[in-house]
């Protein structure tokens, strides 16, 4: 395979060629409610060239191998087509040429359990929801497991082998009563092996617990909060509200946005650290090579409030003159690599929950997300749950608590950052473009912001 | 269809009880301009079975993207079956589906160089209008086949052309930042590029005015984009597996007049032209007309094979697949919204304090079973004294979508749009709760 690949990307009459081939094995298990939905197993396999002339992309994917040599010329010859529209010279920011094979430690492998095992694990969270009783009427069990094996090789003579694992799943009780419906989930995930599927039988009966009280939860009345997150919320924010934005390709072209994001600028108060890193070990968001064969790292976005760096491929970097971080990214081989996050934490502060309380009239602890959505300037995020916070303490819970707000005035209201941590994954995935789930991570602690607009019609 | 996959039904019919394959084979051509510069051209060729067997009673499921593997891809269903859900319903019975024109020649034979030029067409009209702008367009065509043959003796295949344009208009100035986009797709080439151009310019020179919003009820009207949105709960609702499991909170509601009589939803994929039609859905079940909701009376769900056995109804060919990895599921298809008799126009001018809503961020993440859309207003505009004066934001945009269709319809516009879940008419709305900073 390695002569292979690296004798069709040599030597051609381009800037840069790439090769990419994958194969991956997925599993995948779906219960809804008392009923066994999907249990499926997928073979996924093909590959794809990218070439780089004159500035500009030609990519080319494809399931069948044969005749790879007349694949690269397409390529070349649609990377030429631009090229010349373009008429600039090609930059990519250097990278090490690098020679390795990369493989799953023991255990880390979905495919070494059984399907028999996986299942039984998942019917038994299933049926602890079904049987909680109450207002509990239905369940979603979701799991999905994916082994890759990745090949890779350029025309500056970087060739790696990867393996993969990956695993995320969902499990939610949804409650019913008359017209309401309520739903409460927790995620897992992880990347060194299925042991993180198991033990979630507090957890699942917590969520069952939630989803019922949401059923008698009064609905929040919209205006502006002082909102306290937990670590999950903070983790969806470092993401939606942050990472998002400083991905290199939404920088790089952009003189105006560059002016914004330009490195040094205050964007928070000191207490605020944000990093994005390839190099936690266990987490979705683990990664040692990204798919441009750039080997990741731990990257600053934000040291002491100073915006200190950002998430590029190398393209982004070299336009830019900054240097590639190992964000190029492709959730497979239909799509070229673009730039994408990988775990995205906040860093531990020193302030107690109590002290996050204290003073706070009126405000909203939110926790959990189902989801968020950023467009660069503004991010909403949607809480599990919520409950009001009413002089100093904890009061009632609150329903249907939708978070949003300007993404910089809100980097500056952050006023305390939690002492915890918490290594939370989620079992969904980021989406950018059409490339979605792609699997990341957002570890974080609790977290303090001021003056949050939370939409309701209470 | 190839003889392989011919081949492959006979090796699952022997391994297993009753089998179905769903194959797939799509090539597509996108050329993409990204701020305002050529930028990649990709030729995907992408080709993809599915096997679903009955086996033992139980249902098994497997893919694949490896063309001949046949024996991984039965042995992965078989082995899947043994742990799979009871098989209540049947595969696609013999039949000859009837096809609907879906398919268009020149698609196939239009250059990537006219492509460019399109691209670069409408990169221009948005650079001469607004030079601080940064414009990104994708235009491309696909040829999409498909398939489904099952052991019981269906066995059917399309043909459909696709042919897309999307524009993305992204302005920074300081810390505001101005996303216009839209987009349109149909099987054959006359898409109206000049009329989608017009319009992201429209909403770039009206959107450049911030005006501000305090919090408060307002009379708001949607765009189909934001009609799109407010539909969320009923894509949720109306799903056979949430009436299945007992989720939905219109299991035992079918026939009862629900919403204002001004409201009438149905889903349509035997429409000519449009990229969303077929003969069949990816089950084999023959695709047509659905009315969901007439004239405020809930009247169907949309179902596939499997929930609609459970539910005792009849398919109404919404089993679609989301992906070749996963089952066919209930999904819509392509909605119509039944058009009103007021213009757009004299709609606006009837406002005198209020909102118009076309992006919505986030909506899809509330509790659409609740009918709960929020949404951070991404785009919109305030209408003063029947006249947009600009662009309204750092808001949230809050209705229940039961409630807004029952008691807060205005007017449904005569105009209608196609937007990513079907052809849509602007709604005007009272009484929506925008809450903005104090």
């Amino acid at each position: 395979m390695k002569t292979m690949l690296t004798e069709a990307v040599r030597g051609k009459d381009a800037d840069y060629l790439e090769i990419r081939l994958e194969e991956s094995h997925v599993t995948r298990i779906l219960f809804r409610g008392p009923t066994l939905d999907n249990v499926g197993q997928s073979v996924v396999y093909g590959g794809n060239i990218r070439a780089l002339v004159d500035g500009g992309w030609g990519f080319v994917s494809f399931n069948r191998l044969e005749d790879l040599e007349a694949k690269v010329d397409l390529a070349i010859r649609q990377a030429r087509l631009i090229g010349r529209a373009r008429g600039e010279q090609s930059k990519l920011a250097p990278a090490p040429v690098v020679q390795d094979v990369v493989k799953l430690k023991p255990g880390a492998d979905p495919r070494e359990v059984p399907l028999e095992k996986k299942m039984s694990v998942l019917d038994e969270y299933n049926r602890a929801i079904l049987s909680f009783g109450g207002p509990i009427k239905s369940s979603a069990v979701s799991y999905q497991d994916r082994y890759s094996k990745l090949h890779f090789a350029n025309s500056e003579g970087t060739y790696i082998e990867q393996e993969k694992g990956d695993i995320g799943g969902n499990l939610s009780a949804v409650a019913v009563q008359g017209a309401q419906t309520q739903v409460s989930t927790i995620g897992f995930g992880g990347s060194k092996g299925f042991n993180v599927a198991l033990g979630l039988e507090d957890k699942v009966l917590a969520a069952a617990r939630t989803a019922a009280d949401l059923i008698k939860a009064e609905p929040i009345k919209g205006g502006e909060y002082t909102v306290v997150t937990d670590p999950i919320l903070t983790g969806i924010f470092a993401h939606e509200a942050f990472g998002h934005l400083s991905e290199g390709d939404n920088v790089y072209e952009d003189k105006n946005l560059q002016k914004v994001m330009t490195l040094g600028t205050k964007f928070g108060e000191n207490i605020l650290n944000i990093y994005d890193t390839g190099f936690d070990e266990g987490a979705r968001g683990y990664l040692k090579y990204d798919d441009e064969g750039v080997p990741t790292e731990k990257t600053y976005l934000i040291k002491e409030g100073v915006l200190v760096g950002r998430l590029h491929s190398r393209e982004t970097a070299g336009k830019m003159g900054e240097r590639p971080t190992g964000n190029a990214r492709a959730i497979d081989y239909r799509f070229p690599p673009i730039c994408r996050m990988r775990n995205t934490c906040i860093e531990r502060g020193e302030a107690s929950f109590e002290d996050m309380l204290k003073g706070v009239k009126l405000g909203v602890y939110a926790v959990k997300a189902y989801g968020g959505q950023t467009n660069g300037e503004m991010f909403t995020f949607t809480a599990g749950e919520a409950y009001m916070i009413r002089d100093g303490r904890l009061a009632e819970l609150v329903r249907d608590v939708t978070l949003t707000g300007n993404v910089f005035t809100t980097l500056k209201h952050i006023d305390l950052v939690g002492s915890d941590f918490e290594t939370h994954e989620s079992g969904g995935g980021c989406g950018k473009g059409a490339q979605s789930p792609l699997p990341t991570s957002e570890w974080a602690p609790h977290m303090r912001i001021q003056k949050v607009v939370i939409g309701g019609r209470g | 269809m190839s003889a392989g996959l011919e081949e492959l039904l006979g090796k699952a019919r022997k391994a297993a009880d009753a089998a179905e394959v769903y194959w797939r084979r799509v090539s597509s051509t996108p050329v993409g301009f990204e701020n305002n510069k050529l930028k990649e051209i990709q030729t995907n060729a992408t080709f993809g079975v599915a096997l679903r067997v009955i086996k033992g009673g139980r249902i098994g499921f497997s893919t694949t993207n490896k063309e001949g593997d046949w024996d991984t891809l039965v042995d992965n269903a078989v082995a899947a079956s043994a742990y799979g859900a009871p098989a209540s319903f049947e595969f696609a019975p013999a039949s000859t589906p009837t096809g609907v024109d879906v398919y268009d020649a020149d698609v196939v034979a239009l250059p990537v160089e006219d492509m460019v030029d399109t691209g670069r067409t409408i990169v221009e009209a948005v650079n001469a209008a607004d030079p601080q702008v940064l414009t990104g367009v994708e235009v491309s065509r696909a040829v999409r086949e498909a398939g489904v043959m099952t052991t019981p003796g269906f066995s059917g295949t399309y043909r459909r052309t696709e042919y897309h344009v999307f524009v993305f208009a992204h302005l920074v100035e300081g810390q505001n930042m101005l996303d216009v986009y839209d987009g349109d797709g149909l099987t054959g080439l006359k898409l109206d590029t000049k009329g989608l151009t017009e319009r992201v310019i429209h909403d770039l020179r009206l959107g450049r005015t911030n005006v501000p919003i305090k919090s408060g009820r307002f009379t708001a009207i949607l765009t189909p984009n934001a009609v799109a949105d407010l539909l969320g709960p009923f894509q949720a609702g109306l799903d056979g597996k949430a009436v299945e499991r007992g989720i939905s909170p219109w299991r035992d509601k079918l026939g009862q007049p629900l919403f204002s009589p001004s409201f009438s939803l149905h889903d349509d994929t035997t429409l000519p032209g449009l990229a969303s039609s077929a003969a069949f859905d990816d089950e084999g079940v023959p695709t047509r007309r659905t009315a969901l909701v007439d004239r405020g009376q809930l009247v169907s769900f949309y179902l596939d094979r499997r929930t609609a056995k459970a539910l005792g109804h009849k398919p109404t060919g919404n089993g679609w697949r989301h992906g070749l990895e996963t089952p066919p599921a209930p999904s819509l298809g392509h909605w119509v919204v039944a058009p009103g008799r007021d213009s757009l126009a004299s709609m606006i001018k009837g406002v005198r304090d209020g909102v118009l809503v076309d992006h919505l961020m986030g909506a899809w993440a509330g509790n659409l079973l609740a009918g709960e859309v929020n949404g951070n207003v991404m785009l919109g505009f305030k209408i003063e004294n029947g006249e947009l004066t600009g662009r309204v934001k750092d808001c949230m945009f809050s209705v229940n979508a039961f409630e807004a269709l029952s008691r807060q319809i205005i007017g449904f516009s005569k105009e209608t749009k196609h937007s990513h879940i079907g052809t849509l008419p602007w709604l005007a709305l009272d009484g929506v709760t925008i809450s903005a900073k104090s």
